[in-house]
């Protein structure tokens, strides 16, 4: 059976961003896949296996915030 | 550990709490702490875990009362001359004038705006039309539904433009984007009417697409747009979209630490406030403190029922503007109509990438200059600036005062929370919930 994977942000407190890709190998090596390192804001974007959460959360400078979904009404919608 | 219940009517002083260490506020699920400081960072890391029944740890700050002859540091007199300008355009629009005739009328603040045969409403209450400044040479990143790259008002525009959306091209499949792009940078005369809907009609267009062709899209491939923005010298960073926001919800860091990024770097970024009802939180990622929020008037400047709660609103959008949208749509795209989605907020780049790039230069500071020295119809101020219509009086008030009573200062320029640095024993130290002196919120 396949990990559950969720789609998480994190964010690289100022002390991490120097070296964020060592932190990114760390990462990785914590299960996080399709990652993405966005330099100018100091992010990490990317899955990680559900059961590596908690652990990722205890690692210091790093918020997690999970990637959720942002929208606007759909093509077809009614003026009010 | 004290606690207000403790005290008759609630009236504690520093004193009777000396020796307790901590205090609740019974009412507000509050509590003040005193930690060391080597304490501050544990408690961070505490509250940084989603699960936390700790939503936020702050240091406590002293205010002051304002004297004239004070020494500010330049930002925040900026602030405050922002603040107050702010609220001198809310009065003003509230003791609304009768509209008057004549030229002179035409560029001042009228009761109710209309559209002319070359000039939507629009860019006539926002004094775009009557601006020296084009945006020529101003980088406008436009982070929506992407762009129809074969619109004819953008024939010879020459936009820069990117997908984060996986498996979609930058080409609007939606209408939005294409619409929010129009409003924000489109020509003086468009191709067929001649009657101008854009404000910053020469500005260079970055169309990044970050939601798909449904309107949707996630934080992940927002913040890869703004990332790619900023690497590309956007001024203006906007954002006519958002997430809904439940009472007592906090904003997202990494909005937050994007958009001090972008005020470091000389960009702002700005986004829609809601438009999804008077009685809702500024949705995210708008209700960060370093983005500016901008939520809808209609013709006559009236806030409507759009508008999010505790944003003071701005911009202003109404069947006006839908209509010049669905121009956009039907003459080309071919689409639906558009609901009046966020589309108040792009109009925002005229004041912080015409007027104030032309006497400023660029950058979020002169973007507040320029918005605070140009009271009007214009003005915008971020929403953790505002307030709350029923305090714009007092507040007003007590700004009039030569010597002024105490004002919370500008936070968004506050640093980001110290965390615990790499290598840190993290978590020695910690404070858990059994410990006494940690108040848990109710």
């Amino acid at each position: 059976m396949t990990e559950r994977m969720i789609s998480v942000v994190l964010t690289l407190a100022l002390e991490a961003q120097g070296d964020s890709e060592r932190l990114v190998a760390e990462l990785k090596a914590l299960g996080l896949r399709n990652e993405n390192l966005l330099a100018a804001i100091g992010i990490v974007t990317g899955q990680v296996p559900e059961t590596s959460l908690d652990r990722l959360r205890a690692m210091p400078g790093i918020v997690v915030e999970v990637d959720e979904e942002v929208s606007i009404l759909p093509p077809d919608a009614p003026v009010l | 550990m004290a606690s207000t219940a403790d005290f008759e009517n609630a009236v504690v002083t520093e004193a009777d709490i000396k020796d307790a260490g901590a205090l609740l506020f019974e009412n507000l699920g509050i509590a003040l702490v005193d930690v060391d400081p080597g304490q501050l960072s544990s408690m961070e890391t505490v509250v940084a875990d989603n699960e936390s029944p700790i939503p936020s740890v702050e240091p406590e700050e002293y205010v002051y009362a304002m004297k004239d002859g004070d020494d500010y540091p330049p930002s925040m007199i900026d602030d405050l001359y922002g603040y107050r300008d702010a609220i001198d355009s809310l009065i003003q629009n509230l003791d609304q004038p009768a509209p008057d005739e004549g030229a002179e009328a035409e560029m001042g603040v009228q009761a109710t705006y209309s559209d002319t045969a070359d000039l939507t409403w629009g860019p006539r209450a926002t004094r775009a039309a009557y601006s020296a400044c084009n945006g020529n040479g101003i980088r406008v990143a436009v982070l929506d539904t992407g762009f129809d790259l074969a619109h004819p008002d953008f024939a010879g525009r020459s936009p820069i433009t990117a997908s984060f959306v996986p498996g979609e091209s930058v080409q609007d499949g939606h209408g939005h984007g294409t619409h929010c792009i129009g409003t924000a940078c489109g020509p003086k005369s468009p191709a067929g009417t001649n009657r101008r809907y854009g404000v910053a009609t020469n500005a260079t267009i970055l169309a990044g697409k970050v939601l798909n062709h449904a309107g949707s899209g996630t934080d992940s491939w927002i913040l890869a747009g703004i990332n790619w923005g900023l690497q590309n010298n956007a001024v203006i960073i906007s954002m006519s979209l958002g997430a809904r926001v439940a009472i007592g919800q906090g904003f997202k860091m990494a909005y937050e630490q994007a958009a001090r990024n972008a005020l470091n770097a000389n960009s702002l970024i700005v986004a829609a406030a809601d438009n999804n009802g008077n009685n809702v939180p500024v949705s995210s990622p708008a209700n960060c403190p370093s983005i500016m929020a901008v939520g809808a008037l209609n013709s006559s400047l009236q806030g409507e029922y759009r508008r999010a709660r505790g944003c003071g609103v701005f911009q202003r959008q109404d069947a006006g503007q839908v209509r010049n949208l669905e121009r956009h749509q039907h003459d080309h795209a071919a689409r639906g109509r558009l609901r009046g989605t966020v589309g108040a907020e792009p109009k925002r780049p005229r004041p912080a990438t015409m007027e104030q790039v032309a006497r400023h230069g660029p950058g979020y500071r002169a973007a507040r200059r320029a918005v605070g020295r140009r009271p009007g119809p214009g003005a915008v101020v971020p929403t953790r600036h505002c307030s709350p219509p029923a305090l714009v009086a007092p507040l007003a008030a007590i700004l009039a005062l030569p010597d002024r009573p105490a004002l919370i200062g500008p936070r968004y320029r506050k640093p980001l929370p110290r965390r615990p640095r790499r290598g840190n024993r993290r978590r020695e130290g910690a404070l858990s919930p059994d410990q006494p002196g940690i108040m848990l919120g109710p």
